[in-house]
């Protein structure tokens, strides 16, 4: 049998005499934590609380003394703090998923002590440079762990170097070629995680390494940019390249959208019916900017979303029938 | 969703505890069931919300264009009318896809309604009292979660903007604590709440969420008030008395778990006196402490997750207090952190394999 859970017990209880004993008793006994659960977590908020609050008191007592500590004392604390950090990842004795952490907390750390580094020294260097080297200093541990968390903060540490990059290098970039490289790199970075999926799947040699969180959060922001990109299309009057942007985004939506349906995947069927309505609401608000416009803007906000909404109900229905 | 054999599965267990006594209505439990699986999508509610706000944001441009904004009678008759057709919305039809257009007329209605209050310079008591009236008669008539949700998150915000408004701010940490109570009774009495009354068991879990969601908030918004803002009578009676809902929290957990040994007993009362004092500076990491406790009880993810989330933010937020050295904060954190390691180490052999 399916495990209980709460939710069986409050529709059950809403239609029935259940009594407020036999209730406490199937919560206690088949939703609610166990001893054995408890020990868990208490071996493990133990240790994570009694780790985290000694390290963050050392830290604020380490800030307190900041300005007093000489540049080595500064440096060689962190350079130790990553030394550490990456021989323990090359422990026996610790488990994967501890090992990526580890490297993580590592790969953090590198650009701390980019930034100490430049308080210090006062190099000049702006935060292009920073980010650069930040970025090309993990390259190898983010390739090594493999680790869907380190990835992200390495694809957001690429686009950070890339936006300083344009804004203090590049500076005659118009924001047109920064919005549309934005959107251009983070589709890459969606489509290579979900072929290396695909791969790998196929190989059958090691199970799928970029989880279902990890594609949304990226398809996400490829949307998002998408969706940024088009807006300024929408209202600027100097747009370069409309007719190859919203090409490319045509082309994105709808290949998501075959993509949400064949792997019956609802963030797809979500996100870019999203992105599409907000793009329609700016162009009525363009073109009618008095108050009938933005009352149709309104009123079509609303029956919009009523309507993906059914839709995508009779799409998960059709799902579950086929299950 | 539960297929029929699961179900008969379910109600014979249930018959084996509560005995023959035990009757159903078995078609409206495989109703609700359905609606129930309708619902459950994160990713249909965030579309609901958004379509909301959308809503919201074009039709208040449009009042203020087209004027309305310079006619208060027109404000309240449009503000009135939001609420009472979403309140008709909601009741007639549960399907989800019009929650989208009745949350939206909600949210319209109040902040038009509060628009016309503030052109006809009502004062700030009225506003807050009738946005208050207006919250209670949505949770007494209303079965959508979302309303209710909403609905319980403006009662506690027009209740606390009355303290402020009327230099009672000194007293909001009182409702704050109160309000750490009644989520602590609400997490652990579950059982006797959703089968007290129908009306109950289908406001319970929006009611719960939307009472984490203001504790914490309203926590948020004590830690700008620092001790010495704060009358230091005020924070300290306050905080003892959160640390004793907490000291009740856990021996409901330990009555819950049936755990007899006293000398265990008193070694977790010991170590949760003195792992917590030192948090009570910043009574927002006291309170996130407390929410954790709770949802991980009740298995609660959500409210798990959001109390880790604020328990995170509001060290954060300890670092810049100006009011204590970083020396005294550093210590206020090695203290419990090594307290904690040693706990850790002493109850190694415990927790791995001795039975409580």
């Amino acid at each position: 049998m399916k495990k209980i859970n709460s939710d069986d017990i409050h529709i059950v209880s809403r239609h029935s005499n259940l009594n407020a004993d036999t209730a406490e008793q199937l919560f206690q006994t088949q939703v609610y934590r166990n001893k054995e659960d408890w020990k868990m977590f208490c071996k493990r908020a133990l240790l994570t609380l009694g780790v985290s609050l000694t390290l963050a008191g050392i830290i604020f007592f380490f800030a307190y003394n900041w300005a007093e500590l000489h540049k080595f004392v500064k440096l060689g604390l962190i350079e130790a703090l990553i030394i550490g950090t990456t021989l323990c990842s090359f422990s026996k004795k610790i488990n994967p998923l501890s090992r990526q952490f580890v490297l993580t907390a590592a790969a953090v750390l590198v650009g701390i002590f980019f930034a100490v580094y430049g308080q210090i020294y006062q190099t000049g260097a702006n935060a292009y440079d920073f980010f650069l080297a930040w970025t090309l200093f993990i390259t190898l541990w983010v390739i090594l762990a493999n680790f869907p968390p380190l990835w992200l903060i390495y694809i957001l540490l690429i686009n950070l170097t890339f936006y300083f990059y344009a804004e203090q290098v590049a500076v005659d970039w118009s924001s047109e070629v920064i919005i549309n490289s934005l959107f251009i790199i983070n589709t890459i970075f969606l489509i290579c995680s979900l072929l290396a999926n695909k791969i790998l799947e196929n190989s059958q040699q090691v199970a799928v390494i970029f989880p279902n969180w990890f594609t949304t959060v990226l398809l996400l922001s490829a949307v998002s940019f998408s969706t940024i990109a088009a807006e300024y299309i929408i209202f600027s009057n100097e747009s370069n390249y409309p007719i190859v942007t919203l090409t490319l985004i045509a082309i994105l939506y709808a290949s998501g959208l075959y993509y949400g349906f064949k792997k019956r995947n609802s963030s797809y069927l979500t996100l870019i019916p999203l992105s599409i309505i907000i793009l329609i609401n700016s162009f009525f608000i363009r073109e009618m900017d008095d108050e009938i416009g933005l009352l149709i803007t309104s009123a079509f906000s609303i029956f919009a979303v009523i309507i993906v909404v059914k839709s995508l109900l009779g799409i998960q229905k059709t799902w579950k029938n086929e299950e | 969703m539960r297929n029929k054999e699961n179900m008969e599965q379910l109600f014979s267990l249930i018959k084996e505890k509560q005995g023959p006594s035990f009757s159903m209505d078995e078609e409206a439990i495989r109703q609700a069931y359905q609606k129930n699986t309708e619902e459950q999508s994160i990713a249909l509610k965030i579309l609901a919300i958004c379509g909301a706000i959308f809503g919201n944001l074009t039709f208040i441009g449009f009042l203020y264009v087209a004027g309305f904004y310079d006619s208060p009678m027109a404000l309240s008759i449009v503000g009135a009318m939001s609420i009472v057709g979403s309140l008709l919305i909601s009741k007639f039809s549960k399907k989800i896809t019009y929650d989208a257009l009745s949350i939206s007329s909600y949210l319209i209605g109040l902040i038009v309604i509060a628009a016309a209050l503030i052109q006809l310079e009502a004062s700030e008591n009225i506003i807050a009292s009738l946005i208050l009236l207006i919250s209670i008669g949505t949770l007494l008539l209303v079965e959508n979660y979302v309303h209710v949700f909403f609905a319980v998150l403006t009662l506690i915000g027009a209740l606390l903007f009355l303290f402020v408004s009327n230099f009672l701010y000194e007293y909001t940490v009182y409702i704050i604590t109160l309000l750490g109570l009644l989520t602590s009774y609400v997490f652990l009495n579950e059982g006797k709440i959703i089968t007290r009354s129908k009306w109950m068991n289908i406001r319970y879990k929006p009611i719960r969420i939307a009472l984490v969601i203001a504790f914490l908030n309203c926590l948020n918004y004590l830690t700008n008030y620092t001790p010495s803002e704060l009358s230091l009578v005020n924070h300290w009676l306050n905080a003892v008395a959160l640390v004793a809902v907490i000291a009740w929290v856990v021996y409901r957990i330990m009555e819950n778990l049936a755990l007899s040994n006293k000398v265990h007993k008193i070694g977790i009362y010991a170590f949760m006196t003195l792992f917590i004092l030192p948090t009570t500076y910043s009574l927002g990491i006291t309170g996130s402490l407390l929410i954790i406790l709770l949802s991980y009880q009740v298995n609660y993810r959500t409210s798990f997750v959001l109390g880790i989330i604020y328990f995170i933010g509001f060290l954060i937020y300890f670092y810049y207090n100006l009011q204590i050295t970083l020396i005294v904060k550093s210590m206020l954190l090695i203290i419990p952190g090594i307290l904690a390691l040693g706990v850790y180490i002493f109850t190694q052999k415990l927790l791995s394999d001795e039975k409580i």
